[in-house]
């Protein structure tokens, strides 16, 4: 058995941090983890991935079929994955557009949000996060990925129990972001469940 | 707890932590009682360092970013000569410096051991090529060990340390990007005691490399591999998945990772023979594996390194047996493995024609996304002065070396900076042979860690050729891409700091200026200034990293924000296509700026950004 996430997003939105809470909490819930990270150059504001793998296995990348969900902290850089990972899979997406340099030095816009997400969408599960619904204090902006953990776990897509993500927010983040983060993860965790019952989403 | 605090702590052993490959390596380190380390920090090896930043002082280990890692790891090997263990380690690249010292120090041997960690970098994340330094093991007659995992990583380093002291001999511990930057559950060991220090005993004829001593010398290291070949290599390989079969893997460092997680994955009966130890191989376990199985892949990354010697044992003992890998084009001979790579090299031996997986179109949008400078980044606005500087100088065509950190961002566009960028203090070396056209300007770039690092003697080049270049430093007060660590110029307690300036002119370069690259209008006419001079002049400008600053300002609170005046923007987009921060973007037919990624430096608000003024304090 193994379970495979890919986060991607872009260098300094905390990706890294994302894929830590995961492991963490997968840890705590009695999984074997193993996560690839991503550091240097490529960090600096550039497309960022790394992968957090579950089960009895020692390498830090799946095969490319075998990714189980894709939690993305951008939308463009979710959007990337269409045709490297397989179809009918699960996408969480932060919708925090990140406009990249290439465009704007072109003088071009942001493309539209509404296509990127139909487009994958048409051949995934989607559930679309918007930072605004859950943040509005301009400096917790980043903690968007307790939010998109939260929905994670709501989903209940892996056997990881929200008691388990909570600990390991406790010990990644400084006492006082603890409250912060558990309090954003609780509310994506909430809005995972009504989300998928109104859509009628259902996960194996 | 802060997770290094941690790596640290447990001094007894029995916990496990959740750690990167380079953590991993510097609690090995730890545990093997180390009494010194020292490195010159690069990506995939600088968490090594980060660790050690953090709580050598604690831990009684001298720790030292030197100047560069041929300083490193001779730092490190005087340490040894007093009997204490000592680590030093680098990126791949870094091993090209540090190579003059080591190639000599394998002849001399070592008292404390004396571990060289390499961490290579295939598909070159973050790096100018993908050599393979295990051939400096093989060049140089040193043992080396290559973990797969970051419980590898600590307990191999370990072993490198018993191996180093037991014969005398540097080991390499080498590390690829996915075995250093991988995250997994390490156990820990008890922490060993530190070596006692002692007096250095002198023996000229072991530490003096005069060519007659050295001759002595190199018989005693031939002896000594072929010790390490006999009693140690065998410790290290293990046989997985022991089955009977025609068929088998042998596999290395994260090749071996991917090979028996398919192997397991997809119940296959090949036994595989994982090897720790790559030089000195181990030559009576090879020979059996291949006279049990007559049809073998060989999985390891980038060179045939293995393969290459298994072929020659099977050859040399006359053992009749097929070996695939990258020899016969059955493996790919560049980039980093992965599952799907090693999966269809396994399937393909057993010649399984499985279906593989196909994922459908590319998506529709594809937008590039290329790393970019900070927002806020000296450097950013050190290239827009200089851009300024040329077209208002009326040099439309300059020849531009640019060098390795940050500031190699300097070649996408907007600025277009880095006609040539080729190794560590490259940019200066080669701007001194820029010097057959005498009447053209040429332009380098250099950062403050990499100049001190191996600008110099480029410089001193330059001065000697008069090359007509304008050498700009670009002094950002620390180490940036790697992750902020201290340079000569920019240490930790700042009355150690070494002056820039002090160096420059020392070398005989007559015209120097320092600028602040916040204040464009004194960066552009210094630029201008410079560019009017016949001859090499240097322009240091110097200003904190982006990421520094506004870790402090963020904790003082005090960090303005920019937004765009809409009555005032004219639209003109001059800020985005010349300017080109990441916290700038279009919105309609106005720039606008993130609150969120603007770091409040105000460049972008100055009349040679934005002519119309409206870019102002939000």
């Amino acid at each position: 058995m193994e379970f495979n996430v890919k986060i991607v997003g872009v260098g300094g939105q905390g990706v890294i941090t994302l894929g830590r809470m995961l492991s963490e909490a997968g840890i705590y819930a009695g999984h074997n983890v193993v996560m690839s990270e991503i550091h240097g150059l490529a960090q600096r504001g550039g497309s960022v991935s790394v992968n957090v793998r579950f089960g009895e296995l020692i390498s830090p990348i799946p095969e490319a079929g075998s990714i189980d969900v894709v939690l993305g902290l951008e939308p463009l850089e979710a959007l990337r994955n269409l045709g490297h990972v397989r179809d009918g899979i699960l996408y969480i997406i932060g919708l925090e557009k990140m406009v990249p340099v290439t465009l704007s030095v072109k003088g071009m816009e942001y493309p539209d949000t509404g296509k990127i997400l139909s487009e994958i969408s048409s051949r995934n599960t989607l559930i679309p996060v918007d930072p605004d619904s859950f943040i509005t204090m301009t400096s917790d902006r980043k903690m968007i990925n307790s939010v998109v953990a939260g929905v994670f776990c709501g989903s209940d897509i892996f056997d990881i129990q929200k008691e388990d993500f909570q600990l390991a927010i406790k010990t990644m983040f400084p006492e006082k972001t603890v409250a912060r983060n558990i309090e954003y993860f609780e509310k994506g965790f909430d809005f995972a469940r009504e989300y998928m019952k109104k859509y009628n989403i259902v996960v194996d | 707890m802060n997770l290094y605090e941690e790596i640290l702590k447990n001094k007894s052993g029995g916990r496990a932590l959740f750690l990167l490959g380079n953590e991993a390596v510097a609690r090995g380190a730890i545990e093997a009682g180390i009494s010194t380390a020292t490195t010159y920090p690069g990506t995939p090896s600088s968490e090594v360092g980060d660790v050690f930043a953090e709580i050598s002082e604690k831990a009684g280990i001298h720790f030292e970013y030197s100047v560069n890692e041929k300083v490193a790891l001779e730092a490190a090997f005087a340490s040894s000569t007093f009997g204490m263990r000592s680590l030093v380690f680098m990126k791949h690249v870094g091993m090209n410096v540090a190579a003059d010292a080591l190639m000599s120090i394998s002849y001399i041997g070592t008292k404390g051991g004396l571990v060289v960690m390499t961490a290579d970098d295939p598909s070159l994340h973050s790096s100018q090529n993908e050599q393979d330094n295990r051939h400096f093991a093989e060049l140089g007659h040193i043992p080396m060990l290559e973990p797969s995992t970051p419980q590898e990583a600590k307990d191999f380093t370990i072993g490198a340390f018993e191996i180093s002291e037991k014969y005398g001999l540097p080991v390499i511990l080498r590390t690829t990007t996915m075995v250093s930057h991988q995250r997994a559950i390490v156990e820990l060991g008890p922490v060993g005691e530190k070596s006692k220090k002692i007096v250095f005993e002198k023996n000229k004829g072991t530490y003096n490399s005069l060519p007659s001593f050295a001759y002595r010398n190199k018989e005693k290291l031939m002896e000594k591999i072929r010790q390490i070949e006999k009693n140690e290599t065998d410790s290290f390989a293990e046989v997985k998945n022991q089955n009977v079969s025609e068929y088998g893997v042998i596999a290395s460092g994260i090749g071996y990772s991917y090979a028996i997680d398919i192997i397991t994955k997809y119940s296959l009966h090949v036994p595989i023979l994982k090897i720790g130890m790559t030089n000195p191989m181990p030559d009576s376990t090879i020979r059996e594996f291949l006279d049990d199985h007559g049809n073998i892949i060989v999985v390891e990354e980038l060179d045939p390194f293995i393969e290459g010697k298994i072929r020659e044992i099977a050859q040399m003992n006359n053992i009749p047996c097929n070996i695939h890998g990258k020899m016969d084009g059955v493996m790919p001979d560049s980039y980093e493995y992965n599952m799907d790579i090693v999966r269809d090299g396994i399937f393909s031996l057993l010649k399984r024609n499985d279906s593989q997986d196909s994922f459908g179109n590319p998506p529709s949008i594809q937008v590039l996304r290329n790393p970019v400078l900070c927002a806020g980044c000296p450097h950013r606005a050190s290239f827009f002065s200089v851009r300024r500087a040329l077209r208002l100088s009326g040099i439309k065509d300059v020849t531009v070396s640019s060098d390795i950190g940050c500031y190699s961002l300097g070649i996408y566009e907007p600025f277009d900076f880095g006609d040539y960028m080729v190794s560590m203090g490259s940019s200066t070396g080669i701007a001194s042979g820029l010097t057959q056209d005498m009447t053209k300007k040429t332009v380098s770039f250099i950062g403050d860690s990499t100049f001190f690092h191996s600008g110099i003697p480029g410089l001193m080049n330059a001065v000697l050729n008069n090359a007509n270049t304008t050498i700009v430093i670009l002094d950002n007060r620390t180490t940036g891409m790697t992750g902020q660590q201290p340079n000569p110029g920019a240490m930790a307690d700042s009355e150690k700091n070494l002056s820039i300036e002090s160096i420059v002119r020392g070398i005989g370069v007559k015209n120097v200026s320092t600028v602040d690259p916040y204040d464009l209008n004194a960066t552009i006419h210094a630029v201008m200034d410079s560019l009017k001079q016949e001859g090499p002049s240097v322009v240091i400008s110097r200003r904190e990293c982006a990421i520094i600053r506004d870790h402090r300002l963020r904790k003082s609170g005090a960090m303005p924000v920019y937004k765009v005046n809409t009555d005032r923007c004219s639209g003109c987009m001059k800020c985005l296509t010349e300017f080109s921060c990441p916290a700038l973007h279009l919105s309609g037919k106005q720039a606008e700026i993130d609150p969120e990624i603007c770091d409040g430096c105000g460049v972008c608000s100055e009349i040679y950004v934005c002519p119309f003024k409206a870019i102002e304090v939000a």
